[in-house]
């Protein structure tokens, strides 16, 4: 059997799951590397909804890497649906409110998860303004209103 | 409504934890988003301002390659000034790359994603940010002759995986081969075609979001086409033209693909044809004025086309070019254009050519060495190997 990694919660609930799963995490891999991770791995600054949503993609994503590698071979060609499949897959997982998706990008800001990170980072941009931007990151627009007509104007051609 | 309030304060009290987000994490996200996406957020706050434009934020820009010999000269300016004055000139700071490979001349090269391919005897594949190279295999019969061949880079970004393509030139394409880079792959994989045509060639490619693009003619009827191949799943496709007349620039335009022809003496504008759906053969035309005027400065017609930056504008630059030389840049909505002048390059090879330069500094304009110029719109940095 293989080995098995505990991680805890801030709500001190804990999560078991497969090394291999674990590894997903570079922050993890280096404590594992470390041989760092008996008794448990406390993340004080991950929830467990959101830690729940980051097991699951590494669980997924792990999933995927061993069925390509199965099916290797031919794979430039042929591997074309299966990663059609995972990138739906991505697409739904990322349906989420958005606190949520903001604690999973922190997740895997903290946790380095290159994937996640980069998933999380453009769902949580797309489409949005300027003033949105601001909404959601609690920024305070430290412009003047003429500082910041003169910043879109030198960037008029973004705005088309 | 009490209930309601109680739930906007719950709310409240989840996105204060949100208020911080730390600096590292606002350059990540910036970093992982498009240029049009980067310079709009710009406008967030001062501080994401000043990530964006500090230097080390990786931001696309204009790569200028200036060969002569066996060196080359590589500079990039970013592609949005904020000076607007019509002209303006600025000292480029070179790097300066001695392959011993390249020929005297190659008029082909074409920029995918951080590589550049230049196609010479045995083509290069070189990456002008990690400075390194790779010399291709030699492709199998009947292709042996890569004169005979046309040689198309593609990026999938799906994959995050660089191909190769290389089609026979003028002759019925029946079988592609297809090299992936970065792969353990050591020689050419044969692909069968499944869209029979016959590559005219002579053309840059063009890989706008994993799918290159090049000129062609059907079998039937000799029709002029762009054909479309899949860098990810391999197959091609064929696309009607908008009309059949001698096209012979492809460039990327606003993320689709722009076709117009090459300029020439006398003319004030050109139409851009820009393929709207590839399915459909769906093209929409757009006129642009040149920055020239029409029968004015002869040396304008030596300008080629070299794309649309980013940051809207199209960039015109000439093939060869002396220690005093321009580039124009041109923004269509504005109408307006802007001309960058370049300044540098002497000083640059006199101080790796010792003394053989002196003797050309003395020389009148007229003598001054020449360079090829290579111009790579939207080019950004790569780590790839």
């Amino acid at each position: 059997m293989s080995k098995k990694i505990i991680f805890e919660s801030s709500e001190g609930e804990s999560f078991e799951v497969d090394e291999a799963v674990a590894l997903e995490c570079q922050t993890i891999k280096n404590m594992i590397e470390d041989d760092c991770t008996d008794g448990g791995i406390p993340l004080a600054n991950v929830n467990s909804a959101t830690l729940t949503k980051v097991i699951d993609y590494c669980k997924k994503h792990v999933e995927a890497a061993a069925a390509a590698e199965a099916n290797a071979g031919d794979k430039d060609i042929y591997g074309a649906n299966k990663d059609i499949e995972l990138k739906t897959w991505d697409e739904e997982f990322v349906k989420v409110d958005q606190p949520l998706l903001f604690d999973l990008m922190l997740a895997a800001n903290f946790l380095i998860i290159p994937g996640l990170l980069d998933l999380t980072c453009k769902t949580m941009m797309r489409g949005k303004t300027v003033l949105q931007i601001r909404e959601i990151f609690h920024i305070k627009k430290d412009y003047t209103d003429a500082e910041e007509a003169e910043v879109r104007k030198e960037n008029a051609w973004a705005f088309e | 409504w009490s209930q309601k309030k109680r739930r906007r304060g719950r709310q409240t009290a989840k996105k204060s934890r949100i208020q911080s987000i730390p600096t590292d994490l606002t350059i990540e996200i910036l970093s992982r988003l498009p240029e049009k996406s980067v310079a709009r957020f710009s406008c967030v706050s001062k501080l994401w301002s000043s990530i964006t434009s500090d230097p080390s934020f990786p931001r696309s820009r204009l790569l200028l390659c200036f060969q002569k010999h066996n060196d080359l000269f590589v500079s990039s300016i970013p592609h949005h000034n904020p000076n607007s004055n019509r002209s303006y000139s600025s000292s480029l700071s070179f790097d300066h790359h001695h392959m011993t490979k390249l020929p005297l001349h190659f008029d082909r090269y074409q920029s995918t994603s951080g590589l550049i391919c230049f196609v010479l005897n045995n083509p290069i594949v070189w990456n002008p940010s990690t400075r390194q190279s790779i010399t291709l295999p030699a492709i199998p019969t009947p292709c042996k002759d890569w004169n005979k061949v046309e040689l198309f880079l593609g990026y999938d970004p799906i994959e995050g995986k660089h191909k190769l393509v290389c089609v026979p030139y003028k002759r019925t394409c029946y079988v592609c081969r297809v090299f992936t880079l970065g792969s353990s792959q050591e020689s050419w994989r044969t692909v069968k075609t499944n869209c029979r045509h016959r590559p005219t060639g002579y053309t840059y490619g063009q890989c706008i979001e994993g799918v290159i693009y090049y000129l062609a003619s059907s079998l039937e009827g000799d029709d002029r086409v762009v054909m479309s191949f899949d860098v990810r799943s391999e197959k091609f496709d064929m696309i009607r033209l908008p009309s059949n007349s001698d096209w012979d620039v492809l460039i990327t335009y606003k993320g689709r693909l722009g076709l117009c022809r090459e300029i020439h003496y006398g003319i004030t504008h050109i139409r851009l044809w820009i393929l709207k759906d590839a399915e459909k053969h769906n093209w929409s035309g757009q006129d642009f004025l040149l920055p020239f005027e029409p029968f004015g400065d002869l040396d304008a017609w030596s300008f080629k086309l070299k794309g649309f930056t980013h940051a809207g504008e199209f960039i015109y630059v000439p093939e060869m070019t002396s220690q005093s030389s321009y580039i124009l840049l041109c923004d269509p909505v504005r109408n307006s254009w802007r001309k960058f002048e370049f300044k540098g390059i002497a000083d640059e090879v006199s101080v790796h050519n010792g003394v053989v330069e002196e003797e050309e500094e003395k020389q009148d304009d007229e003598h001054r060495p020449m360079y090829a110029l290579l111009a790579f719109p939207n080019h950004i940095d790569s780590q790839i190997s």
